[in-house]
């Protein structure tokens, strides 16, 4: 269970996030949408200890990501891009990610046999596309094994059947028990595969609840993301 | 803590670029003390390798600031510190295993330059000398590396740190005898001790350990605090 609660940062002067308050419960997927520059990736910054909030919290099973210990058994993550130096090869990145959180050496080859770049394990990473890219990300967030995953527009860059794998992946995780919050700027695509919808516009959480109760009343899912976010003019 | 540090080893041996600098500081140290012993006559070999001190300082700075602009020139630092979020772990843990490569560059290259020069040139004189050479090479990588660390990119790191070590130094000694607090020249009274224009070694060891203080404790608060 992820508990985001009244979150507030601003940034030079500027409230990035605005008493951003949801849950993300296990066994169900839920989506985090919202146009870009919305205050998406600051609240994942936070909620990965990454950033500090100026108040609020944002707790994985009741406790900070900050005083977990190896918290990458306990949470999976990818913000954008692969997260590794371009000049080390897939498999070295992984190597030294597993290491810092005693993870079995032998999860390394499993996970990139897992996510398709079993046959790229010893290239390098500067040498890979932005799918490559994406898919090592998702490698380092499933190191671990973890019970929660949380992603930033895992699907950027993926091709078709990428993203129907993705998707699979996704929901197969939250079948067993759990707990995944992805961000999308995309409404269709996070409406195929999430259960609830957290919908943030302008730094402030706009709508949140099942998809079919978020969406309903509108006519299309496009319709639902522009009224919503109050963007498309 | 084990974890941090292990990592951070895996991660410094797996850099290209750090591996190579490790190994090319150890080459250029044996060339350099060779072409020293075989120029000069009648040199200790000893005083040879005290001689290529200077321009060795290269290899530590460049490794510190190779080191910890890999975490910041893509989205590497992210991966760090979801990794180890506790950020005092994360920082002790890479001054840990940044220390163990440094210390060990530094070791490897004077005992390099004191084979090599102890075939060509010969020499008895004792060779303590060398591993006070050894803690100021690895001093002021660490020198480096918190710089690095507090500006977060390779270029200002490597301009900041080539320049106070190598460029300013000597300009600066042609003006006045103050020079002589500088970092590089602080340190070498750990190998030059009975140079007049610098400090005792005791004092020298303080000045130099006093500047990895000041910028390591800003880097340290900034590493601390600010956001990712």
């Amino acid at each position: 269970m992820l508990t985001i609660d009244g979150l507030t940062k601003r940034r030079g002067g500027r409230a990035v996030l605005s008493e951003v308050t949801f849950r993300a419960r296990p066994g169900r997927v839920t989506g985090f949408l919202g146009p870009n520059g919305a205050g998406k990736s600051s609240t994942l910054r936070v909620l990965l200890g990454l950033d500090r909030a100026d108040a609020g919290t944002a707790l994985v099973d009741g406790r900070r990501y900050r005083d977990l210990v190896a918290p990458l058994r306990t949470v999976g993550s990818m913000l954008d891009g692969a997260g590794a130096h371009r000049s080390r090869t897939a498999r070295n990145h992984l190597a030294w990610v597993a290491r810092s959180n005693a993870i079995p050496r032998r999860r390394v080859d499993e996970v990139l046999a897992q996510v398709g770049l079993a046959d790229a394990a010893r290239t390098r990473v500067g040498r890979f596309s932005l799918g490559m890219g994406q898919r090592l990300g998702l490698a380092a967030a499933l190191l671990g094994d973890p019970p929660v995953l949380v992603l930033d527009e895992p699907t950027n860059g993926l091709d078709p059947a990428g993203i129907r794998w993705i998707r699979g992946l996704l929901r197969a995780r939250a079948d067993a028990g759990a707990t995944v919050l992805l961000s999308s700027h995309l409404m269709g695509e996070v409406a195929e595969i999430a259960d609830d919808l957290v919908v943030i516009a302008g730094g402030r959480v706009v709508a949140t609840g099942p998809v079919d109760e978020v969406t309903a009343g509108y006519r299309t899912l496009e319709d639902a993301f522009f009224g919503l976010t109050g963007g498309g003019r | 803590m084990g974890g941090a540090v292990a990592a951070e080893l895996v991660k410094i041996w797996t850099l290209p670029a750090a591996a190579a600098t490790a190994l090319g500081t150890a080459l250029a140290a044996a060339l350099l003390t060779g072409v020293v012993a075989a120029s000069a006559d009648g040199i200790d070999a000893v005083a040879a390798v005290l001689a290529v001190v200077p321009p060795l300082q290269v290899g530590p700075v460049l490794l510190g600031v190779l080191i910890v602009a890999s975490e910041y020139s893509g989205t590497q630092a992210r991966t760090t510190l979801t990794a180890v979020p506790d950020r005092t772990v994360a920082l002790v843990g890479k001054t840990t295993a940044f220390l163990v490569a440094v210390t060990a560059t530094s070791a490897a290259s004077c005992a390099a330059g004191l084979v090599v020069a102890r075939v060509v040139a010969g020499g008895t004189a004792s060779p303590s000398p060398v591993a006070g050479a050894a803690a100021h090479l690895a001093l002021i990588g660490l020198l480096a590396f918190a710089l690095a660390l507090l500006l977060r990119a390779l270029v200002p790191a490597l301009v900041g740190a080539l320049g106070t070590l190598l460029v300013v130094p000597p300009m600066l000694a042609s003006v006045t005898e103050h020079a002589r607090w500088l970092p590089d020249r602080a340190g070498s009274a750990l190998y030059l001790p009975d140079s007049a224009a610098v400090l005792a070694p005791g004092v020298g060891l303080l000045v130099l350990v006093g500047w990895i203080t000041v910028v390591g404790g800003a880097a340290a608060w900034a590493f601390l605090l600010r956001d990712a």
